[in-house]
């Protein structure tokens, strides 16, 4: 209560639904109205700025706790916020910022307002400590998910939206069962109370925490249970995909590093379960790029590749060494950037030359070549050529498996980047040794919001080996301890 | 016996829930899927509000004399699962509009029949 600053924590949030009711008051308005768009700017551009200055004041203090409504941990709800929950909030404003930039104007209002929505359950889900307000924000994402991905052009959407929503709610309520588990056990909600209550050779605690982890490999997409993914992400448009492949399912894999590393402690019980869904990433890792090769639309390599590449952090994750956990949060930054700038491309293909075929890209070099230079390093990035974090996040892995003897993991990995290169290196090669011959796109040359969010996104990539030191800093906060 | 007799809410409560996920992922038609969605998550409500009951005990009101209380925390929650079950439903019964609309039809297989 002496500086204040902890009323910075739900700032974010507040910001975000003011934006998102803002948007959704004009939605009946064919013809643009400048307030909205101007209170849609100002709340992007300081939710950022309160994510940064709040990152920056953690930096030499300890971690904030917002009670909400004054109601101390096991009787309210909190919110907890550290450099590590603070630093994925300023990705979550930065990306968002971003795609804003890059697809304000050619959104319906409504699509604005649920976008911003979405973001306001994203900051949720990362700062809040409470088991229950995680599954309505959850919910609220979720929600705002079937709204952004079904595209009224394209019926199939609305075919692969439904699917999204079955598979979506089964895992939300395996999670909501789990918690009833838990919570019988335990009789408290709040993550930070659990850590001295919770105890894993109860076998309730043991079939609630189970429960919640399969959840959460059906919302992060993991090998058996990707299918839903491949659907949804293929038939609605690039410009919303972009945020939500690159965001949305990295939020379940924080929580689930929440509960791991912060919650569980070190406990073996926890470890056998991590090394369960671990297997599972092993196959994600080395299978899901052999299907994106075989892919002709652009976003559905795309979506291949997310799963491929969420493996690795799961993978981090169940390494359950300090090395794995920052190749996995190393891994969350870079996989975010990289696949945002991806479907940046892929939205920019549809929009000049009409659909998301693969073969477009053979026009790109001629068309833009910062858009080219942007795509070629993120595709890079994902084999993991060395400048790039991509090749940090694989070799953090390997070090880490070398030191406790984990070979099939430096083996998985191995197929993975060699599998990966047969889709990313399809992709270079249409572009720069085209088979077919280039036509003429239909429309002039990309406005400066294409161009903007694709140079700042390459900025973002390139600077993020910096991100090391940080993570080393990280390393020293008690909570996240493996 | 008395024991089992005691737990069998529990039975019920699973096999209300396994009931809906069968039905929502096996089912062909869209109606039903949305259906069984509902009796799935009335099963989880069933598991939170069996959670809270106690033998004997009353609603969480001060009454003079009273014993036992319930507890009203899983109530609580299970409005909000409420409120976001029907949200969800409505969601799944527009998306299943648009099905129609599109497609004529709300037979899982018939549509997929005609996207071939």
């Amino acid at each position: 209560m002496k500086h204040g600053i902890e009323q910075l924590v739900p700032l974010a949030i507040l910001l975000s639904f003011i934006g998102g009711m803002a948007n959704a008051l004009v939605f009946h308005r064919t013809k643009k109205s400048v307030g909205v768009q101007f209170i849609s700017w100002v709340c992007l551009l300081l939710s950022l700025t309160v994510n940064i200055s709040m990152w920056r004041y953690l930096g030499h203090h300890k971690p904030l706790e917002y009670f909400f409504g004054g109601w101390p941990a096991p009787w309210g709800i909190t919110f907890y916020v550290d450099r590590f929950a603070v630093a994925f909030c300023t990705l979550v404003s930065t990306l968002s910022l971003l795609s804003w930039t890059y697809s304000f104007h050619k959104q319906p209002a409504l699509h604005r307002s649920l976008f911003f929505i979405l973001q306001m359950s994203l900051y949720g889900m990362i700062l809040t400590q409470d088991f229950f307000n995680f599954y309505v924000f959850l919910e609220v994402c979720s929600i705002c998910l079937y709204g952004l991905l079904s595209d009224p052009n394209e019926p199939r959407s609305y075919l692969s939206v439904f699917r999204y929503l079955a598979v979506n709610t089964v895992a939300a309520s395996l999670y909501l069962i789990g918690l009833a588990f838990v919570y019988s056990q335990c009789g408290s909600l709040n993550m930070s109370d659990l850590v001295s209550l919770i105890d894993l050779e109860d076998l309730p605690n043991k079939i609630g925490i189970g429960l919640m982890v399969v959840g959460f490999s059906i919302k992060t997409a993991l090998f058996p249970l990707h299918f839903w993914l491949i659907d949804t992400y293929g038939n609605s448009k690039a410009q919303n995909t972009g945020f939500i492949a690159s965001i949305v399912t990295k939020v379940f894999c924080i929580f689930l590093l929440r509960i791991f590393y912060s919650m569980l402690g070190h406990g073996e019980e926890a470890l056998k379960l991590l090394s369960y869904l671990g297997i599972l990433a092993w196959v994600s890792i080395a299978l899901a790029p052999l299907l994106a090769s075989k892919q002709k639309d652009l976003r559905k390599i795309l979506a291949y590749s997310s799963i491929s590449q969420i493996g690795y952090i799961i993978v981090g994750l169940a390494e359950g060494s300090s090395l794995g956990l920052y190749a996995a949060i190393l891994q969350i930054f870079h996989h975010a950037v990289v696949k945002l700038t991806l479907f940046f491309v892929a939205d920019e293909m549809n929009s000049q030359w009409g659909s998301y075929d693969v073969l477009h890209m053979a026009n790109l070099p001629k068309h833009s070549k910062l858009i080219t230079l942007a795509c070629c390093m993120a595709l890079l990035s994902l084999i993991g050529i060395p400048p790039l974090p991509g090749f940090f996040v694989k070799w953090m892995l390997i070090q880490s498996a070398m030191t406790q003897g984990h070979w099939v993991v430096i083996a998985i990995i191995a197929i993975g980047a060699m599998t990966s290169l047969l889709y990313t290196l399809r992709m270079i090669e249409i572009m720069f040794f085209p088979h077919t011959p280039w036509t003429e796109s239909s429309s002039s040359k990309p406005h400066w919001n294409v161009y903007a969010p694709i140079a700042v996104a390459l900025v973002l990539l390139m600077l993020q080996v910096g991100l090391l030191n940080q993570l080393l800093s990280w390393s020293q906060l008690t909570r996240y301890q493996p | 016996m008395n024991m089992l007799l005691h737990q069998l809410h529990y039975g019920i409560i699973f096999a209300l829930i396994l009931l809906g996920m069968y039905g929502l992922l096996l089912k062909k038609h869209f109606l039903k899927k949305i259906i069984a969605m509902n009796i799935r998550q009335v099963g989880v409500i069933f598991l939170f509000i069996s959670l809270a009951y106690r033998k004997n005990a009353l609603a969480p009101i001060e009454t003079p004399g009273a014993q036992f209380y319930v507890n009203p925390l899983p109530h609580a929650l299970m409005l909000t699962a409420i409120v976001v079950s029907l949200a969800t439903t409505g969601v799944a019964l527009a998306l299943m509009l648009k099905i129609h609309e599109n497609y004529g039809s709300l037979d899982e297989e018939e549509i997929l029949e005609q996207q071939r």
